[in-house]
């Protein structure tokens, strides 16, 4: 509520900079123009004014789009700004989002206070929406806009956590930015992630990605492609791997002579095909999960302000800035990836002695259940 | 008295097993062809995903089963008031052990089966580095969630209707608990809970879970 005085006293100002211009000019008073002369300076000296005036208009608009966020909620470090309709909200959420943080980012979150601006979706113009949102973003130095869509009260803290991680990558150097693809998501369950990624690696098709599971850390890094080789078509790919990859763009570019041979079998025409792709289209022989479950890993090990220490961090490499996040060195946090990847290797088909004595407890026991029915009890 | 119940359960039940046996050797055989046969012609990563598909035939093959093997032993008592029954010179237990044991002898046919067909789909597929076939592994899973789901339709036939209403009775309990929660507003989690005590360890219906999957990582 305290911004509304600020959004009358701009209107006032306002008006009373255009009522002074217009009295100025003697608009209204019907004084007459005769010279040329002053006619000239008169209007060039209008033409100021009524920029002026826009400006001054943006001023109290923006003022005015301000005060929608007219309730701030507060819990701990935990700071929203939000619209009346959503205070109610924004104040379960913030009762929640230091723990969904801590859940999500663990201590490598920072510990520094953070201010959310968070406001509905209430359909409408999209371009408009963006542009209130980078405004706020601007406005309020260091707040992450948060933007809640659907049924917000379902998973408020996520919206929150996810605008967190977004902040965040906004934060980091463009090399690591190229390198994540997008911001580092939040995942409920960070061993089924890795599981995935287990499978992932053990049935690519690509050499580098099956030696890195077999051992190999050099592969493992090369993998990881922290430096786009010079030529990545014949660095990371077989002719097998040049072959799939060129192909799968076969039904929408039936008729290009070059992938024509290439789906023919033809590996000079794959390697031409590939090349002339943009080095961002050829996948690296470790998928982009990987690389964020890389950069997880390394917020795990570095513990508390670790996601501070890559976004400050001033190496050359990339695989250099994650190791100073995990406060190691680039060998040994490739090691501790692989060993976590390869720990969450999913259980096959293979019942583990605990499910087999499970099912044959509960068999023996709904057995003994059968002949105690009451059917069968002597009265 | 053991021979006697096995073989006529063995008569009541054999169309239905002959038709589970056939099922059990044609999944295993079946899910290796949906991926190409010899020679894997799609993706590994499809090819896994085709498996991940096939699976939940293996856990319906289980479950059916042992439904079918526990109805059958019951079903000509059922008809017959258990009149038979009551006139053996046996305790009723143990007439009921001789009941479950010969259902159990007879459930380990298709066990035999689906492990014969998952070693015949394992010796016709030449795998790729990286995965690997599980037959031995996917056979004694059968037959661990086969023996649970043939328990458990073993207790539900040989109960009586009162006991029966009382199941119906308790599930319906955790049902309008959970509408009742939902209609105060609050976490509808009753079912949730109860679900996952049953299917996560010691639940009776772990077995149930997991990767049924003849080639997997």
């Amino acid at each position: 509520m305290s911004e509304v005085p600020r959004v009358v006293l701009s209107c006032m100002l306002a008006l009373a900079l255009l009522g002074s211009s217009a009295s100025a000019q003697g608009v209204g008073t019907g004084t007459p123009l005769r010279d040329p002369a002053i006619e000239r300076a008169n209007a060039t000296h209008l033409a100021s004014l009524a920029v002026d005036a826009r400006r001054q208009r943006t001023v109290a608009d923006s003022i005015r789009k301000w005060a929608q966020f007219s309730d701030t909620v507060r819990d701990g470090r935990i700071r929203i700004a939000t619209t009346p309709e959503l205070v109610e909200l924004a104040r379960r959420i913030a009762r929640d989002a230091e723990a969904a943080l801590a859940r999500t980012f663990g201590p490598s979150a920072d510990v520094a206070p953070m201010t959310f601006v968070m406001r509905g979706v209430t359909g409408g113009n999209w371009a408009k929406q963006a542009r209130l949102e980078r405004w706020i973003s601007d406005t309020l130095e260091g707040a992450i806009a948060i933007r809640l869509q659907g049924e917000p009260g379902v998973n408020g803290p996520a919206f929150l956590v996810d605008g967190f991680a977004k902040k965040q990558f906004g934060e980091l150097d463009s090399a690591t930015r190229t390198w994540l693809r997008y911001p580092l998501q939040p995942a409920h369950d960070r061993k089924l992630e890795r599981s995935a990624i287990y499978v992932d690696i053990a049935t690519s098709e690509n050499r580098i990605a099956t030696e890195c599971r077999v051992g190999s850390l050099e592969r493992c890094r090369e993998g990881f492609a922290f430096e786009q080789p010079a030529d990545p078509v014949m660095s990371w790919y077989e002719p097998a791997n040049r072959h799939r990859i060129a192909v799968r763009t076969f039904t929408r570019r039936r008729r290009d002579p070059v992938l024509e041979r290439c789906s023919q079998g033809d590996d000079q025409a794959c390697i031409a095909d590939l090349r002339s792709w943009a080095p961002s289209d050829l996948p690296p022989p470790l998928s982009s999960s990987a690389r964020h479950s890389l950069a997880w890993v390394a917020l795990e090990i570095g513990g508390e302000g670790a996601l501070a220490r890559l976004g400050s961090s001033t190496a050359a490499t990339v695989d250099q800035r994650l190791a100073d996040a995990a406060r190691t060195t680039p060998e040994k946090l490739i090691g501790a990836w692989r060993d976590s990847v390869t720990a969450a290797r999913p259980r096959p088909v293979a019942a583990n002695p605990g499910t087999a004595w499970a099912a044959v407890v509960w068999g023996s026991l709904l057995g003994i259940l059968s002949m105690r029915s009451s059917r069968w009890r002597t009265r | 008295m053991f021979r006697s119940i096995l073989y006529t359960q063995w008569k009541w039940a054999r169309v239905a097993l002959l038709v589970i046996a056939v099922a059990a050797v044609a999944v295993p055989v079946g899910s290796v062809r949906a991926i190409g046969g010899v020679v894997i012609s799609t993706s590994v990563g499809d090819a896994l995903n085709t498996m991940r598909v096939w699976s939940v035939l293996y856990v319906l093959l289980a479950a059916l089963a042992g439904l079918i093997l526990a109805i059958s032993a019951w079903a000509a008592d059922q008809r017959g008031h258990h009149v038979y029954a009551l006139s053996l010179p046996v305790p009723r237990w143990h007439y009921v052990l001789l009941r479950f044991a010969a259902g159990l002898a007879l459930l380990l046919v298709p066990a035999l089966l689906v492990w014969l067909g998952a070693l015949i789909a394992s010796a016709i597929v030449v795998l790729p580095a990286g995965l690997a076939t599980y037959p031995g592994a996917l056979a004694l899973r059968w037959l661990l969630a086969a023996f649970v789901a043939y328990a458990l339709f073993f207790a539900i036939s040989s109960g009586t209707a009162r006991t029966a209403g009382l199941v119906l009775g308790v599930i319906a309990g955790i049902v309008a608990a959970d509408l009742m929660l939902a209609l105060m507003d609050q976490p509808a989690v009753v079912i949730e809970f109860v679900v996952s005590k049953f299917f996560e360890w010691p639940g009776v219906f772990e077995v149930f879970t997991g990767r049924w999957m003849l080639i997997d990582v």
